[in-house]
């Protein structure tokens, strides 16, 4: 989800990288290819619109931080709007306590309400001992009655049977009754598919809501939905009180703009996501891991900030004079792992850095995680310091010797000599790359601070 | 021409939006980078993709600015702009003069409509034809309940497998039924499948192989449904459809709503794919053909 803009904004932001100072014509540039990266995604133009105006309006209002670089500024404007729109965390389904607790269920056509259905009703079922009735009042559709009817076999619930009534009024009228008599304790209604010019049709959702009084009033959605997710949002807002959306075939593709129209237009929360074809497949929505995860940009100040507490400046200072003459042993790798540490280890400094996708695909490949730090200083910790400054000695035998006094394999102290080498180069280059202040750099000193298997 | 007032009544609450926001925009009756804009983001929010978007807007930047220029003349060069994309893909499904067994296999996402679709065609086809009906989807609930109820209603022969049965070998039987007993076509339904699930793909390529080899002589048109509420994916769609199953042509559902299924234009610049019927109901008779100028002038909303 979110993949593909991802992908953009990140080309974007890498763009105005380096840029001490952004002038005003770069920045127009910039929030227009932020533009084009979330229409591309399919996201609703007005809320792109509006999206744009905030991230502006906040630039003009001087609410950024000017101890800034302009990438990071964007990134942290971007981020905020997004969580904006998302909203922070997961909200559960509005259960009542007692009683029945009637969900509603609309969407247009082929957006999945019935399959919903039943995958959320297997949701509550697994982990509840709730006992579920499902209806369907979709009179229209060829077979949408057998449909549920099949799928609530093959879930075990129950299923109202109507039998044929042609009224939806009587169905839901019907089904109240049923549910109440039977002390059921929710009711997963469908409906059948409607498109909002139908006026009629909107009228019926309408009086079904009415005479339902449903706790939940779900609007389900077809993430791959264009730009018609803002007027879909909008009408059915508009007829029925929606609570909550679900966001159907989101494996569809990247993209998913659809998901931050229909949560910015109906303000309801996104509770569910549907994640494949099979009954289990739906899953609780977490905006706030979306979020993090959209842009891979995570909370750059706060990672700045983090910095600037934990890490040791005079560390830095000596790294820093090492490194400018070019000199960087083993011993200043020990350090720069140790300083990784202090900041909350791989996992705290992935979820704040940019660019994460990226470097969280090579995490997961190269099976990186705080204990290889702590393996790495082992392996150094048992090094003479004659071998830390003079890496090249390391051979056969004392490669055995310090892998028996660290615990590690000899090949984890091939690794890790490796590792050290391509650091060294990259300090060499970052060495012509960065005469820059010190402080100011301080990001992209945390970049190069990583180790070498993150940059490849 | 009853067909394009239908066509065009179907598609007019689809272009109402795109219309009123081009003709805001064009009211100061001066081609100003405003107003390019504001063509350019009602192109885009009709799904229009970027690029399309931006060859229309070039189009637009070179007209010269005089007293004629009002909005209607503006329009008109956009809906020719759009008609000249869209013309090649106007192409009949339906051949008129062709004797022997025509094959339809129907593909598509999830909830695109080829069920409906498929019913909606039958009755198109007519009932002095003999034709069978196949369903291959064995996978969703009431799938084969919902085409056989189509069927049924429009008097055309069905033909089913048993559920979770192989769809391959289902196809396959409906082949041979359908040659041995000399029906004018054969129409088979499939499971929707998102175009980015492998293994789904493949079992369709092993479907189309099977239809394939059962009948080697015969016409087969692949036919891969859209749905019109759909954005860009639609471009994927048809991309990775077209690439494994070799699709023939499109169909394009849902058009009667607010959606206004833009990035057909995109896919007409990329694929040049025929573009047989446009589906604006869930009536048995809201299936039309699809027509490049009453297309182009609905979705800018311009009267003949």
């Amino acid at each position: 989800m979110f993949g593909i803009l991802n992908e953009k904004l990140e080309k974007i932001v890498g763009s105005i990288r380096g840029k001490a100072i952004i002038s005003e014509d770069d920045l127009d540039i910039t929030l227009r290819e932020i533009r084009i990266a979330f229409l591309e995604a399919d996201v609703a133009l007005s809320v792109v619109k509006s999206f744009i105006e905030d991230i502006k309006s906040n630039i003009v209002g001087q609410k950024v931080l000017k101890s800034i670089k302009p990438d990071q500024m964007i990134i942290k404007l971007v981020h905020d709007e997004l969580i904006k729109i998302l909203g922070s965390n997961n909200e559960s389904l509005n259960i009542a306590k007692t009683g029945l607790t009637k969900i509603l269920f609309c969407g247009l056509q082929g957006s999945g309400k019935t399959t919903t259905v039943a995958k959320l009703a297997n949701y509550i079922k697994k982990d509840s001992k709730k006992n579920i009735l499902l209806v369907s009042s979709d009179i229209y559709r060829p077979a949408a009655q057998e449909q549920l009817q099949v799928l609530s076999k093959q879930i075990n619930v129950e299923f109202f049977n109507h039998k044929n009534t042609k009224s939806v009024e009587k169905i839901t009228l019907d089904s109240i009754k049923h549910a109440e008599q039977n002390l059921f304790d929710i009711m997963l209604f469908d409906t059948a598919g409607r498109q909002v010019v139908d006026e009629a049709m909107m009228e019926e959702l309408k009086k079904i809501a009415q005479i339902l009084d449903p706790q939940e009033t779900i609007l389900v959605a077809d993430s791959l939905t264009g730009q018609d997710a803002a007027n879909i949002a909008n009408s059915f807002s508009k007829t029925v009180h929606i609570t909550s959306s679900i966001l159907t075939r989101i494996d569809g593709d990247g993209k998913g703009g659809a998901a931050l129209s229909i949560k910015s237009i109906t303000g309801a929360p996104i509770k569910f996501i549907g994640t494949g074809e099979k009954i289990e497949q739906l899953e609780s929505f977490h905006p706030e891991r979306i979020a993090n995860r959209i842009l891979g940009m995570g909370d750059i100040v706060s990672l700045v900030e983090k910095a600037t507490e934990n890490i040791d400046q005079k560390e830095i200072e000596n790294l820093a004079k090492k490194m400018s003459k070019g000199k960087f042993d083993l011993e200043d790798f020990a350090n720069q792992l140790k300083q990784m540490g202090k900041m909350g280890g791989v996992s705290g400094i992935m979820s704040m850095l940019p660019g994460i996708s990226k470097a969280q695909k090579l995490m997961a490949e190269n099976k990186i995680s705080n204990d290889t730090i702590n393996h790495q200083i082992a392996i150094i910790n048992s090094m003479t310091k004659n071998e830390r400054s003079n890496p090249e000695i390391i051979k056969a035998s004392r490669k055995i010797r310090i892998s028996n006094g660290s615990g590690m394999r000899v090949q984890d102290v091939n690794k890790l000599l490796k590792q050290f080498l391509q650091s060294q180069k990259m300090m060499k280059r970052m060495k012509l790359m960065n005469k820059g202040d010190l402080s100011n750099n301080l990001l992209q000193k945390l970049q190069g601070n990583l180790p070498p298997n993150f940059n490849h | 021409m009853y067909i394009i007032s239908k066509f065009r009544s179907g598609l007019k609450k689809t272009s109402r939006f795109i219309t009123s926001n081009i003709i805001n925009s064009l009211t100061s009756k001066q081609i100003s980078p405003k107003i390019i804009e504001d063509i350019e983001t009602a192109l885009i929010s009709a799904d229009i993709g970027l690029d399309v978007t931006e060859h229309l807007v070039n189009k637009i930047k070179k007209i010269k600015i005089t007293d004629k220029i009002d909005s209607k003349s503006i329009l008109n060069l956009l809906s020719n702009e759009i008609k000249n994309i869209l013309y090649e893909c106007e192409q009949n499904l339906i051949e008129k003069h062709n004797d022997g067994l025509k094959i339809f296999l129907f593909i598509g996402v999830n909830g695109s409509g080829k069920t409906t679709t498929i019913g909606k065609l039958i009755k198109r086809l007519g009932k002095d034809k003999k034709i069978l009906v196949a369903a291959c989807d064995t996978f969703r609930a009431a799938a084969v309940d919902q085409l056989k109820k189509w069927s049924d209603n429009q008097e055309a022969d069905f033909f089913q497998g048993s559920l979770n049965q192989d769809p391959a070998s289902v196809a396959y039987g409906a082949c041979e039924k359908a040659k041995n007993d000399k029906y004018d076509f054969l129409i088979i339904d499939t499971a929707g499948r998102l175009s980015n699930n492998t293994n789904l793909l493949n079992q369709l390529v092993k479907i189309k192989s099977v239809i394939d080899k059962s009948a080697v002589d015969l016409k087969l048109k692949t036919i891969l449904v859209l749905d019109g509420t759909n954005g860009s994916n639609m471009i994927n769609q048809v991309e990775i459809f077209g690439k494994s199953l070799n699709v023939t042509g499109l169909i394009i559902t849902k058009l009667d709503g607010t959606a206004k299924g833009g990035a057909l234009i995109s896919i007409a610049k990329k694929y040049q794919i025929p573009i047989h019927f446009v589906g604006l109901g869930e009536q048995e008779d809201d299936l039309l053909e699809f027509k490049a100028e009453p297309f182009s002038h609905s979705l800018l909303n311009i009267e003949n």
